[in-house]
């Protein structure tokens, strides 16, 4: 049994060594955008207080400038992930944000056709574990809410990035799509090549219910912890208002802003402006290029600050 | 908890090291001890199935016992039926009756009438189908009087729920597993080692062999329609290696596990790909399952003997029933029937026990009558295996003639087809390849004890586990038999 043992420590042995190998290894060599580590850092860390935040998807991560918005009269941080949905904020807002963060007054929470749709949506709380502090980490390895394994799989580099070795040993971290010089707090711009295709998509709006619960129950705690909530659908290009009519999402939205007094300010249709049929302000159908999102960012300042000046008015 | 999951690291050491350290002086403390382990890991999936597990263990306990007492044959036959029913009753239920009141629904509606059938909407206990059909060949060896009752609770429950077997086989026989059972075990280095490589192995089958190649399978049979024949002859390759992998896989693991425990089970597979005939695919591909359909329905239906005509209907009975074994859906009982009609001309003609030995045994490399028998052979199974993974008999014939339409001569086109499906071919021909090299061996790296430097059979290990760690698909997959 000695001989037994002795072998299985010493292939261990062998093995960890080598995780940690990888572990340091790709902490420096990974492939998640850089904006994801520096939101989170300036969540946990930062001693700098905002009167607002944005969060999304990446159609709100790469369309809102907050030192644009700063001319609204309020400091934003945008907060706003790429593939995140209702759920993934609902745990965000009282288990990071909360947590290490003063109450905060007002909060942009980016609307989308999509938003609803798990499909489309695919990031969950676990997937940021990596940038979780300790005690958030051992919380969730105990609770039953979360997968302990996708937890501890997203925790460690190593294992997080495992399958893309071979990518990080051949590249250099470059966040090609997102230049790290675009940085403003939390807003990053994109740049993607131009893809004729990626322009045409059909607006197919699916509601997960537990989404949509989840998305009021954000609502709730926010109004709960006094915050003034503005809904803001950032432009899209090349289609009609019309074709926003009828969608079960943004209907259930406006539902839910009309029942609670939330303005919403939907810039494909209200809103719509030149913005929407301008290609170049567009890097796909619904991601803002940086001269688009700049573009944006200062009508949304308008509006914002009109909504301010008004007290907020209800819907 | 899945045997491919960060749980089961964590808790097959625990056990391991209770079992050798706390328990290892006294028989009664290693069952006790495999009893709980092996409870706990059954309610991992789902605490209130571990009633019924109790339950159908208790029931065939007692059955035993009674039948062992009895003294006249009446009262052991009423026993007998009496477990019989009750086992087959609980698997009816919780398996086929769905089945049955859907199809009686669709049989009634085909003659004008209607009626709407009382559903189950119950959730399918995991292994019930594994350990029912334990508790059944122990019963009836019983009443054959093969072996007499065990009285000990503890030791029958453990040949009941013994862990590394309970979700998906192998599927045991009284009389392999019980006599191990009784008796203390004690560690052995070499049955040890053995363990450890074959579960390397069926870790490396599962997760980067089957969960990689389930991936495209899942994608080609999900959206078959639009799809070229020389795509989904692609896709139905896949799954050919993604069942293959994942059952067979998953009998590594579990008889890789039970060796650590100083406990032997029955061999699953022995390179079913490397066939033949299909006769001696049926040979080597689920052993387990196929020597019980021999022993307890084959053979009792009067087997080979009466002629042919009787081994063509005893045949195809036990292929229908494998075929529903494996699933309340129309699509099996036609994979099971497919198969029984492949192997007919054998059966007929008497050529089904040509291809015994191992092929090529001895040589390196087969002779081309040799390739040629296996190609036709996982041919003819990958045309089953449509029928096993289609969700409809009509999307399974849907599949199968596009295959065998002009766009068979098209090049595969798919999303996501590309490096990554090229790299995942060569993974499957560098498989084949460490296969069809320890073809001889009980399992494939079992060739690796052959070689008599440590350092390079440690690097064979290591490359495997790191090949598991960057090429493996870590997706919480289950597998394919839990359902079964």
């Amino acid at each position: 049994m000695s001989k037994f043992l002795k072998n299985i420590i010493i292939l261990s042995s062998l093995l960890v060594a080598y995780l940690g190998l990888m572990n340091g290894f790709q902490r420096v060599y990974n492939n998640d955008p850089t904006h994801y580590r520096l939101q989170y850092q300036e969540c946990n860390d930062g001693d700098k207080s905002y009167e607002g935040i944005i969060i999304g998807t990446s159609h709100a991560a790469h369309s809102m400038v907050p030192s644009i918005l700063d001319s609204s009269g309020i400091g934003f941080y945008n907060f706003a992930l790429d593939g995140s949905n209702s759920t993934y904020y609902h745990h965000w807002y009282h288990k990071v944000f909360l947590q290490n963060r003063n109450k905060t007054k007002y909060c942009i929470i980016g609307i989308d056709w999509f938003m609803f749709d798990r499909k489309k949506l695919w990031r969950i709380f676990e997937h940021d574990a990596a940038y979780f502090k300790s005690d958030l980490f051992y919380d969730m390895l105990l609770s039953r809410e979360f997968n302990s394994q996708s937890t501890i799989v997203y925790r460690f580099p190593a294992l997080k990035y495992r399958e893309s070795i071979f990518k990080s040993l051949a590249l250099q971290k470059g966040d090609t799509d997102y230049p790290a010089n675009g940085f403003d707090r939390g807003y990053i711009p994109i740049k993607i090549p131009f893809v004729r295709d990626n322009f045409d998509v059909k607006l197919v709006s699916k509601v997960d219910t537990s989404e949509l619960i989840h998305f009021k129950n954000l609502v709730s705690m926010l109004h709960n912890n006094g915050v003034n909530i503005i809904f803001v659908m950032t432009p899209e290009y090349g289609k009609s208002s019309v074709q926003y009519e009828n969608l079960t999402s943004l209907d259930a939205v406006a539902r839910i802003a009309k029942e609670q007094g939330i303005p919403f300010l939907n810039f494909n249709t209200r809103l719509r402006s030149s913005i929407n049929d301008d290609i170049t302000c567009f890097v796909d159908y619904g991601h803002l290029s940086e001269h688009g999102s700049r573009l944006f960012s200062k009508k949304l300042s308008v509006e914002i600050d009109s909504i301010i000046k008004v007290r907020m008015p209800r819907y | 908890m899945l045997f491919n999951s960060i749980n089961f690291a964590i808790f097959l050491p625990i056990v391991f090291l209770l079992y050798w350290f706390v328990t290892k002086r006294d028989l009664r403390f290693q069952n006790i001890l495999l009893l709980i382990s092996s409870y706990f890991f059954y309610a991992c999936w789902d605490w209130r199935f571990v009633f019924l597990l109790f339950f159908s263990t208790l029931l065939d306990y007692f059955a035993g016992i009674k039948m062992s007492d009895a003294k006249n044959l009446k009262t052991k036959k009423i026993w007998f039926w009496t477990s019989i029913s009750i086992n087959l009753g609980i698997l009816g239920i919780f398996k086929y009756y769905n089945f049955f009141a859907e199809s009686l629904a669709i049989a009634v509606e085909n003659i004008g009438l209607t009626i709407n059938p009382w559903t189950l909407k119950v959730i399918l206990p995991v292994g019930i189908s594994f350990y029912t059909f334990h508790g059944l060949s122990y019963i009836i060896d019983i009443y054959k009087d093969k072996i007499k009752a065990e009285r000990n609770f503890i030791s029958y429950a453990v040949f009941v729920s013994f862990f590394p077997l309970l979700v998906a086989g192998p599927i045991e026989r009284a009389t392999n597993l019980l006599p191990q059972i009784q008796k203390l075990r004690a560690f052995d280095y070499t049955k040890a080692v053995e363990g450890l490589r074959q579960i390397l192995w069926g870790l490396f089958k599962k997760i980067v062999i089957a969960d990689n190649c389930a991936e495209y399978a899942d994608q080609i049979f999900n959206n078959s329609a639009e799809y070229s024949g020389s795509t989904l002859l692609l896709g139905a390759i896949f799954f050919a290696f993604q069942i293959y992998g994942d059952f067979s896989g998953y009998s590594d693991i579990a008889i890789g596990t039970a060796r650590l425990f100083g406990i032997e089970l029955l061999k699953n597979f022995a390179f079913p790909y490397f066939s033949r005939d299909m006769a001696e695919f049926w040979r080597r591909w689920h052993m387990s399952l196929s020597l019980w359909f021999r022993d307890y329905v084959y053979i009792p239906l009067g087997g080979s003997k009466g002629g042919t005509w009787i081994k063509v209907r005893n045949t195809l009975i036990i292929f229908t029933l494998s075929g529903f074994w494996h699933g309340a859906n129309w699509t099996f009982i036609i994979w099971g029937l497919l198969n029984a009609l492949y192997i007919m001309p054998l059966i007929i003609f008497n050529t089904n026990r040509e291809n015994i030995d191992i092929v090529a045994k001895g040589k390196s490399i087969p002779s081309l009558k040799d390739i040629f028998s296996i190609g036709i052979t996982f041919a003819l199974t990958v045309i089953a295996w449509i029928f096993f993974r289609a969700s409809s008999i009509t999307h399974a014939l849907a599949y199968i003639s596009e295959i065998f339409s002009s766009s068979l001569f098209s090049l595969p086109n798919f999303p996501g087809l590309g490096y990554p499906t090229l790299f995942l071919c060569s993974l499957i021909v560098v498989f084949l390849i460490i296969e069809w090299i320890g073809r001889e061996q009980p399992f494939a790296l079992g060739k690796v004890v052959e070689i008599e430097k440590r350092v390079y059979r440690w690097s064979i290990y290591i490359l495997l586990i790191l090949s598991i760690f960057h090429l493996g698909a870590f997706k919480d997959t289950a597998f394919i038999y839990f359902q079964f």
